[in-house]
């Protein structure tokens, strides 16, 4: 199933995927996010995106950035529709573009077509691995 | 209660949206604009900056179909790497330095 398609942002190539964040009131935030497999956790969002949707807050998580300096990330619930799935999940506070990291993903093959473009898919593994 | 857009919606809502952030707003954006949020309502063309301005297109027409990007002069920040881990009692943030 595709997810998204590669795209050049900014002259840089960019595994993007399409996901519905749901909200509170009906509101919902269709956004594009940029795959990253360096993220362990699920989704980011701006602030001003969280308050919109009016998400309840999780806590918050620490993480040791590229810098080796520690930041606190304030942490969110959530309802996605990702991949033709309804999910519950978790997102953290990031004032940029929002990235989808390997734990929305975990589980699924991954696949990408790094052209511009190109199809990036995602789809239920029919195998262990091995 | 509004209905959610499908898979199949949701992918044409954002080939839609990309192609016009492509092709009318992105270079009509400046460097003020970094971080900002763009919806675009990606039948009419319409769009505005902000959450204000987001609220103000969905109550115009609450069936419209947005589309929403992060408007960013320098590429995003990934986490490189990073990994999240809960709260050890002997950490220094970088914010209380």
């Amino acid at each position: 199933m595709r997810v998204g398609t590669v795209q050049l942002v900014r002259g840089r190539l960019r595994p993007i995927v399409r996901v519905l964040v749901l909200g509170q009131n009906n509101a919902s935030w269709l956004c594009r996010a940029t795959v990253d497999t360096g993220f362990s956790e699920h989704l980011t969002l701006p602030g001003d995106v969280i308050n919109y949707l009016g998400l309840q807050p999780a806590g918050s998580t620490l993480s040791r950035l590229a810098n080796d300096e520690i930041q606190r990330f304030e942490r969110y619930h959530a309802e996605i529709f990702f991949g033709g799935h309804f999910r519950n999940t978790q997102v953290h506070r990031t004032e940029t573009e929002s990235l989808m990291g390997m734990s929305l993903i975990s589980g699924n093959i991954i696949k990408i077509d790094a052209r511009v473009g190109g199809a990036v898919e995602m789809e239920a593994p029919q195998n262990p691995v091995q | 209660m509004r209905r959610h857009p499908t898979h199949e919606e949701i992918m044409e809502i954002g080939d839609l949206g990309h192609e016009i952030y492509e092709r009318d707003i992105e270079s009509r954006l400046s460097e003020a604009d970094h971080g900002k949020l763009i919806a675009i309502n990606v039948d009419t063309g319409d769009w505005v900056i902000g959450i204000d301005g987001l609220r103000a297109m969905d109550a115009d027409n609450p069936d419209a179909r947005i589309y929403n990007v992060v408007h960013t002069e320098e590429p995003t920040m990934g986490f490189g790497g990073a990994s999240f881990f809960d709260e050890p009692e002997d950490v220094t943030l970088a914010s209380d330095r």
